[in-house]
């Protein structure tokens, strides 16, 4: 398994207005599997998946992520796993405003370790995302399914066996959404383990695994 | 190839007036330092030169005095008459008092301050029996002592068997230089005939002191001493002339005939005096503006950094707090807190170093408004300064950003993601 999380209990908040974003979830990804977890909004969906990524300690239960407990690593340690091991999408994008789409896939390669095939990476991804005439744009000026193609290819720069996608689609339309769905199924397909999470029932169809989540519950 | 320098320079491009307003804030600070101390300086420099004109003035107002005194002397002549105290100058036909002789001796051995000629004498009203008429006869010697060795004698003192005529005389006799003339049986060979000087003077007959004592039946014995009193140090030594020499030689009465010279004397030691005195005042008043200077500088030096450093603080809070949803994907993609925080503090030394230059520049050109001239010599007789600005404007702005770029590096990205996407 590329990741596995057992049990895995989130709360937020005290007292009367404690929230449980994650009751005791289980999930895990293998290599070459597109995973998608569907659930209404506010089940606790980008909860699980920053808690799988090595962002989100969990309060019970335990994450197990290329082989290693991120939680029981130093902060340090910790980074550097989710450098090399995971790559996330998100529904916002989280793209740098003041940095070219180039300069922005290439901030994978920051934290981890730059290599000069990084460069020629972050060239190939472009070309395969349809983005090479927009290399030199800034976020500002793409449109929203050239924002998130962008932050798919530097998701994907570092090969990470392990791709989390949050609501990668939730603000783009039909034929991006679909352009999106295409690269992760393909990067499944390439071997990596891909968890996405969303509320559309749309892409059930294109997952290899679907699985529901209801009110911080695996329900399926 | 995507470094943190190049985003932190894409950062910088991008939000240019956030690090512009990161620069003002640090070249403000640095200007108020380095201001102060340069305008210090520059003052500084100002009040030698201004001093140094004022010592000049002062040296040439005492070297004029001097030199005109001396001059005045010269043409004075003699300025003191030492006489008997009881000798009534206002009674020429009163039985004149005389003195020993050996008063002149003890005189010159006391070496008063401010004489240097020292002539004694023996004048009398004489019958010139072989010429039928009065003269009056001046016996001298020449001068028993000169002060110092350059100077010349004052009177030549009457060669033995010699005699020198005043102009009444040799005009109205028609006698000439090397004539031989009789006085009271005794011969004498004209040795010089002086031009006219007016009055008594020009009926005088100058014989040697020996001579005329034997002639006036007075040995061992003089009218009187003349003497120069010279003015070659603090004029006040001539006002104590008097006592001086009452001191050395009792029962004598001093008589000066330098009155108008001792006026302009005291005018021109006033002046010179005068000078010294502003110098003092001046040194005073600079001295005083320097601590008044000085303690604007106190105030302006802190507050300057302070303000600076309180304005850098908040400009790198905000661009944390802007850059939130930067800080927290950069930190999942396994930045870590550390590097974070290395970006906000070296755009705080960027900053820093930008607005210690622009800082200093400033300086420098309202020093050179404000002190004209100064400026460009302040700068240079503070050779260190530049650097110094440089170091304590990276240390301010290391300083004012370490708690927001702390703030940054202890940002939980799962936190600000969470938030973000909310
Ligand atoms: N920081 C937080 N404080 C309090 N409640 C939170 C916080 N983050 C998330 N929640 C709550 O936890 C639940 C799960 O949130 P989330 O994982 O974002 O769900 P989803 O991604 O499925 O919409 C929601 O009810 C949300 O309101
Ligand atoms: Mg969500």
């Amino acid at each position: 398994m590329v990741v596995t999380g057992s049990d895995l209990v989130r709360t937020y908040g005290q007292g009367d207005r404690t929230v449980r974003a994650l009751d005791r979830v289980s999930l895990a990804a293998d290599a070459g599997e597109f995973v998608v977890v569907r659930g209404p909004s506010g089940c606790g969906k980008t909860t699980l998946l920053l808690t799988l990524g090595g962002l989100l300690a969990p309060q019970g239960g335990h994450v197990e992520l290329a082989g290693q407990d991120p939680y029981a690593l130093s902060p340090q340690r910790r980074a550097e796993l989710r450098a090399t091991q995971v790559g996330f999408v998100f529904q916002q994008f989280y793209l740098v405003p003041y940095l070219s789409v180039r300069d922005n896939v290439l901030c994978a390669a920051l934290a981890a370790g730059n290599a000069s095939h990084a460069q020629r990476r972050a060239d190939e991804l472009i070309e395969q995302m349809g983005l090479t005439s927009r290399r030199d744009h800034r976020p500002g000026e793409l449109s929203t399914g050239e924002k998130q193609r962008t932050a798919l290819a530097r998701a994907m720069l570092n090969r990470p066996p392990l791709l989390l996608a949050d609501e990668p689609t939730g603000n783009l339309d039909e034929a991006s959404a679909q352009a999106v769905m295409d690269a992760l199924r393909q990067y499944a397909a390439s071997g990596a383990a891909v968890v996405l999470v969303t509320h559309d029932p749309r892409w059930d169809r294109q997952a290899g695994r679907t699985v529901r989540m209801e009110y911080g519950r695996v329900v399926e | 190839m995507m470094t943190l320098r190049r985003l932190l320079w894409r950062e910088i491009l991008h939000r240019r007036l956030h690090f512009a307003g990161c620069v003002l804030a640090v070249a403000a600070a640095v200007a108020c330092c380095a201001g102060t101390v340069l305008l210090l300086r520059s003052f500084d420099l100002q009040t030698e030169s201004i001093l140094a004109d004022k010592r000049q003035a002062s040296a040439d107002a005492w070297a004029q005095f001097q030199d005109e005194m001396r001059k005045d002397m010269l043409k004075l002549g003699f300025n003191l008459m030492i006489l008997h105290r009881e000798h009534n100058l206002s009674d020429p036909e009163a039985q004149a008092r005389t003195l020993s002789e050996d008063y002149a001796q003890k005189l010159a051995q006391a070496k008063p301050n401010t004489i240097n000629h020292v002539l004694p004498f023996l004048q009398q009203k004489f019958w010139w029996p072989e010429r039928n008429r009065w003269v009056t006869l001046m016996g001298t010697t020449g001068e028993v002592y000169i002060k110092s060795s350059q100077q010349k004698p004052m009177l030549q003192a009457v060669p033995q068997g010699g005699a020198i005529l005043g102009y009444a005389i040799h005009k109205g006799l028609a006698l000439a230089e090397g004539d031989m003339i009789e006085i009271d049986k005794r011969t004498f060979r004209v040795r010089q005939c002086l031009p006219k000087r007016g009055f008594d003077e020009d009926e005088r007959v100058y014989v040697p002191l020996r001579a005329a004592q034997e002639m006036l039946k007075r040995p061992a014995q003089i009218t009187g001493i003349l003497a120069v009193n010279c003015h070659c140090g603090d004029p006040e030594d001539l006002l104590n002339i008097r006592s001086e020499v009452a001191r050395v030689l009792p029962d004598t009465q001093v008589i000066e005939h330098h009155s108008k010279l001792l006026a302009r004397a005291e005018v021109r030691s006033k002046s010179a005096r005068e000078a010294d005195r502003e110098i003092e005042r001046q040194a005073a008043t600079r001295a005083e503006l320097r601590r008044s200077r000085l303690s604007y500088g106190a105030l302006l030096v802190p507050l300057g950094a302070l303000g600076g450093a309180i304005i850098l603080a908040l400009l790198t809070f905000e661009n944390v707090n802007r850059r939130r949803m930067e800080i927290g994907i950069l930190m999942a993609l396994g930045l870590t807190g550390g590097r974070i925080q290395a970006v906000f503090l070296a755009k705080a030394g960027v900053s820093a170093l930008v607005g210690a230059l622009a800082g200093y520049a400033a300086a420098l050109a309202g020093v050179a408004t404000w002190a004209p001239g100064a400026g460009g010599l302040a700068a240079l007789a503070e050779p260190v300064l530049p650097l110094a600005c440089a170091g304590g404007a990276i240390l301010l702005s290391l300083a004012a950003s370490w708690a927001p770029a702390q703030l940054a590096a202890g940002m939980d990205p799962a936190v600000v993601l969470l938030q973000e996407g909310a």
